[in-house]
């Protein structure tokens, strides 16, 4: 072969397992892949793209993650579990909104053998009755366990779900009614997903990890057929207002702290999004200034932008003791609502903007290889609409136009979790528009 | 004419030796010898891409640097080796304390320090342990002399006054009623009170004591004590080694303060050995589960049994043939998890469990013991070994890509055994282990002499006695019998003219 050809047939090589950046869209077996070489590690990620929570109907709320535990079910069933842990390989099987994820880690000088051992059992496997049963009963366990470790995160959940009408994260009521036929059928189109796409980081080189791969893909082009899950994006959420709502959490422990959050939903996952960014850095010091060093009144206090299913929220979160809980609830909601007007705020964001040639530490820690994969899935996935100038090119109306649309009391979810009485004594003394919903938290198992 | 080559006398090679010499002492020794304090200790390969070099920069201050340059930041953590285990019994919450201070001060006016930190893009945290005060940095590439500015003001110089105590005192009160109702938290503060014999055993301290510090008392123990510990900074990222080296010795080569400990490896003793074979039960009403916990001592971090302890560890908390699987399975507790922790001297192999409050210690007690027996008797085969093994080298090789989990491992085994290095070589030993040390290894250590178990359990109610009809009635006859009598004795009390009349 001379040298004309190698490059030739390197570049159908590369063209063929496409492991090219994303930019537009995923292409069925494309191959997303990072090399870090800092440890003799392996992470493959096969994604089944369209598979994920988001294509469940509202009556089957659980069945991609009953699926996923299912699959790992069998596959520990066929005593496969077994042989990839003799090579040091971790095996997950999870889903997300958009996809199921069979995931493998491992020891790089073994992974070729672990993708061996991996490369048929997705077409082979059986589910019973009693498989089911067996998985709904631990899921029950995990549900429980989950909600301790998580509470937080099920409270936003319950939050935006009784304020924006989105999904549970998880639902008894549906799980109880998921028969074997729904998981057969759901696993019958994860066998024919239009697009699987791989996301590799490890220590070896492309050329290798696409070489391992090829069997994979080999095998999904024999038995291709139609029918299976097609990704789509979710439509995006309408903004509407609710009223300011606040609900009290009670039942949850002897809290001596009042824990408080406000969350300020903007937008759905997926839409481009540099503001929130840019008033979450700003933010997070000026809280911390203003609420610990100078008020003295929280040991911890942040700002973060989060999501809950295709829910994009910002949220304020606060931790003060029950005798500063009432200055702090009603200051905070001052604070908030009086952003747009508050020369301390903008004398921030003025300083951001100057400081812009400002290399952030967090933002570096968003180029390591596993984040830029990430990354890179993600706009793959969702195509946002990139901005020429990116976040240094907002301009302070920009701000200030979605302060006064998101940050206002109509727009505002609180969650107190202390003691119920006392928070709603300071809330009808200071807050008296405010809607309040006691829940129990027990509540938050549906 | 022939060249001949000069034949050199015996005297002038001497002589020329003597001037290589005098150059070579001048080039080579006068420069390191006078010029700076500090020296290579060891080196170890993490990876292809990672090399972990130990330096000491004056007695008392060694430091770990690890070149990564995948990400234009560096990690700079600071580890004092003093936590509130060192602390007098009832006075523990000063190392804490000051941990804040100088986390949120350091040298400067209130406020200012953390405006400084991220005005040039980095972040800051802290906390305190039982053995070491952490403070951690992080920033762009290009702010290391920043960073060492910051630490270097916070070892000499930080500022302590009424209005920094006073302000401090509101937030770290409100960190322990945070802190106060977390169940885990109390009872992993009980469990290391006990194996430290003291009886308050949180680095936060109690609210009278926080209440009572004085800015003269916390600054004498920040200038006398604290400051004499033995101390670590790691630095990990894109840095230069050269310029690293040199902040760090303008910054503290010539430190002038003597150390209180020695640089000998911590002694590989318990620090109370007379709790081992005891347990404790403690009960609380506010419970809705049962706590527990039991725990082996085994060998330090540096010591050989070390390795093979963590494969057996992790041998015990598969998530299917295990002795976890078999206490889940049988529904003795419902979380149930094996760890393995070193600490100052020692290690402990711990199980830890949330039970049902009507589920019985004893029956988890017999589990665990039926398990360990199995193993002892019968050994476990290539494959569970070899899983172990794999798996566990993975999870070590993954704090790689985390450079504050990284230098957190490396600091652990400074201030517990004395060699930051020794994490790295722990994967040599790992990957050396045998599976024919298991057996050993439970005879030797998982026995129940050499353990102390503690539980936390809600307090047994007692049972109402059986009611039945016959209790009611007799009941009833008896209230109506003092009805009768009570009035009967009212009557008579209040018409005696009446009562004399019939008379």
């Amino acid at each position: 072969m001379n040298r004309l050809q190698s490059v030739i047939c390197s570049l159908v090589l590369y063209y063929l397992c496409s492991i090219l950046p994303a930019y537009a869209e995923i292409s069925n077996h494309q191959i997303f892949y990072r090399q870090d070489k800092r440890a003799p590690l392996t992470k493959i990620d096969i994604v089944f793209l369209g598979a994920g929570k988001n294509q469940e109907p509202p009556s089957q709320n659980g069945l991609a993650e009953i699926a996923s535990k299912l699959i790992r079910k069998g596959i520990e069933k066929r005593g496969d579990i077994d042989q990839l842990a003799v090579l040091g390989t971790d095996l997950s099987v999870f889903a997300n909104t958009t996809s199921l994820t069979i995931s493998v880690y491992t020891l790089s000088e073994n992974c070729a053998e672990s993708i061996a051992i991996i490369r048929d059992l997705i077409y082979n496997l059986e589910f019973s009755e009693s498989d089911l049963e067996d998985v709904k009963k631990r899921e029950v366990t995990n549900y429980q366990n989950n909600l301790e470790r998580n509470t937080a995160n099920h409270m936003r959940n319950f939050a935006l779900a009784r304020t924006k009408g989105i999904k549970k994260l998880r639902s008894l009521k549906t799980l109880k009614n998921l028969s074997a036929k729904d998981i057969r059928q759901y696993y019958a189109q994860l066998q024919k997903t239009e697009v699987v796409f791989f996301k590799v980081l490890s220590n070896r080189d492309s050329t290798e990890i696409a070489k391992m791969l090829r069997p994979i893909i080999e095998k999904r082009e024999a038995r291709r057929q139609a029918g299976g899950f097609v990704h789509s994006l979710a439509s995006s959420e309408a903004n509407y207002y609710f009223g300011p709502s606040a609900f009290v959490f009670e039942n949850y422990s002897d809290l001596k702290n009042v824990f408080c959050y406000w969350l300020i939903p903007y937008g759905s996952v997926g839409e481009t999004n540099y503001i929130s960014p840019m008033i979450s850095m700003t933010l997070g010091p000026y809280l911390y200034k203003y609420f610990r060093e100078e008020l003295g009144l929280v040991y911890d206090t942040a700002c973060n932008y989060r999501s809950s299913k295709n829910i994009r929220f910002l949220e304020i979160h606060a931790d003060p003791q029950l005798q500063n809980s009432e200055e702090l609830i009603a200051k905070m909601f001052d604070f908030i609502r009086g952003l747009s007007d508050d020369p301390r705020f903008w004398k921030k964001i003025k300083a951001l903007r100057e400081n812009s040639n400002i290399a952030y530490a967090h933002v570096h820690e968003r180029l390591t290889p596993q984040r830029r994969l990430d990354s890179e899935v993600y706009r793959a996935i969702y195509n946002p609409a990139t901005r020429k100038g990116g976040s240094g090119s907002i301009t302070d109306a920009e701000v200030r136009t979605f302060l006064e649309k998101f940050f206002v009391p109509e727009n505002m979810i609180m969650i107190f979790v202390g003691p119920q009485d006392h928070i709603i004594d300071i809330l009808n003394k200071h807050l008296p528009e405010v809607d309040i919903r006691v829940h129990d938290v027990k509540e938050l198992i549906e | 004419m022939p060249h001949r080559p000069r034949r050199l006398s015996l005297r002038r090679v001497l002589d020329m030796k003597k001037i290589y010499a005098i150059i070579l002492f001048v080039v080579c020794v006068l420069p390191t010898g006078t010029c700076v304090a500090y020296q290579l200790i060891g080196t170890e390969t993490l990876s292809e891409e990672l090399v972990a070099q130990h330096y000491t920069i004056n007695p008392n201050l060694d430091a770990v640097i690890v070149v990564d340059r995948t990400i234009p930041t560096f990690e700079y953590q600071t580890f004092y080796c003093v936590g509130w285990a060192n602390e007098k019994d009832g006075e523990q919450g000063r190392i804490h304390f000051l941990e804040h201070i100088m986390f949120d001060t350091g040298s400067y006016e209130p406020g200012k320090l953390n405006q400084l930190i991220v005005d040039n893009g980095g972040q800051n945290y802290a906390f305190t342990t039982i053995h070491y005060m952490y403070l951690r940095m992080r920033f762009p590439k290009d702010k290391f002399d920043l960073a060492v500015e910051i630490d270097r003001d916070r070892f000499y110089n930080t500022r302590i006054n009424e209005e920094v105590v006073e302000n401090q005192k509101k937030i770290v009160l409100t960190e322990r009623s945070r802190n106060s109702t977390d169940l885990n938290r109390n009872i992993t503060n009980r469990f290391f009170g006990l194996i430290h014999d003291k009886n308050q055993s949180s680095y936060i301290g109690t609210e009278a004591f926080i209440e009572q510090l004085e800015p003269v008392d916390l600054k004498a123990y920040y200038e006398n004590f604290l400051r004499h510990q033995k101390r670590l900074v790691v630095v990990i990222g894109d840095v230069d080694m050269d310029h690293v080296l040199t902040k760090l010795d303008e910054a503290y080569g010539n430190e002038q303060i003597a150390g209180e400990l020695s640089n000998e490896s911590p002694s590989p003793q318990f620090p109370n050995s007379e709790i081992l074979g005891k347990k404790i039960k403690d009960t609380s009403k506010s419970l809705s589960i049962a706590k527990f916990r039991k725990s082996w001592h085994t060998p330090h971090l540096g010591h050989r049994d070390y390795a093979t302890l963590l494969i057996l560890a992790r041998i015990l908390n598969k998530t299917s043939n295990s002795l976890r699987s078999s206490v889940i399975d049988s529904k003795l507790a419902r979380v149930f998890r094996v760890s393995f922790y070193h600490y100052k001297g020692f290690s402990l192999l711990s199980c830890l469990a949330d039970l049902p409050p009507d589920n019985s210690i004893d029956a988890l007690e017999t589990a665990i013991q039926t398990e360990l027996e199995k193993i002892r008797a019968h050994g476990i085969s290539e494959d569970e070994f070899t899983s172990a093994q794999n798996l566990q080298l993975k999870s070590m090789y993954s704090a790689f890509y985390d450079r504050s989990s990284m230098a957190l491992q490396l600091g652990g085994a400074f201030v517990h055994a004395n060699d930051p290095l020794l994490y790295p070589k722990l994967i040599k030993d790992l990957k050396s282990a045998r599976r024919d040390d298991i057996p050993r290894l439970i005879d030797q250590y998982l026995t129940n002499d050499n353990s102390i178990t503690l539980s936390l359990t809600v307090p047994t109610k007692q049972k109402p006695t059986l009611r039945t009809s016959l209790y009611y009635g007799i009941v009833v006859l008896v209230l109506a019998g003092f009805v009768s009598l009570v009035g009967w004795a009212i009557r008579r009390h209040s018409s005696p003219e009446r009562l004399s009349s019939n008379e």
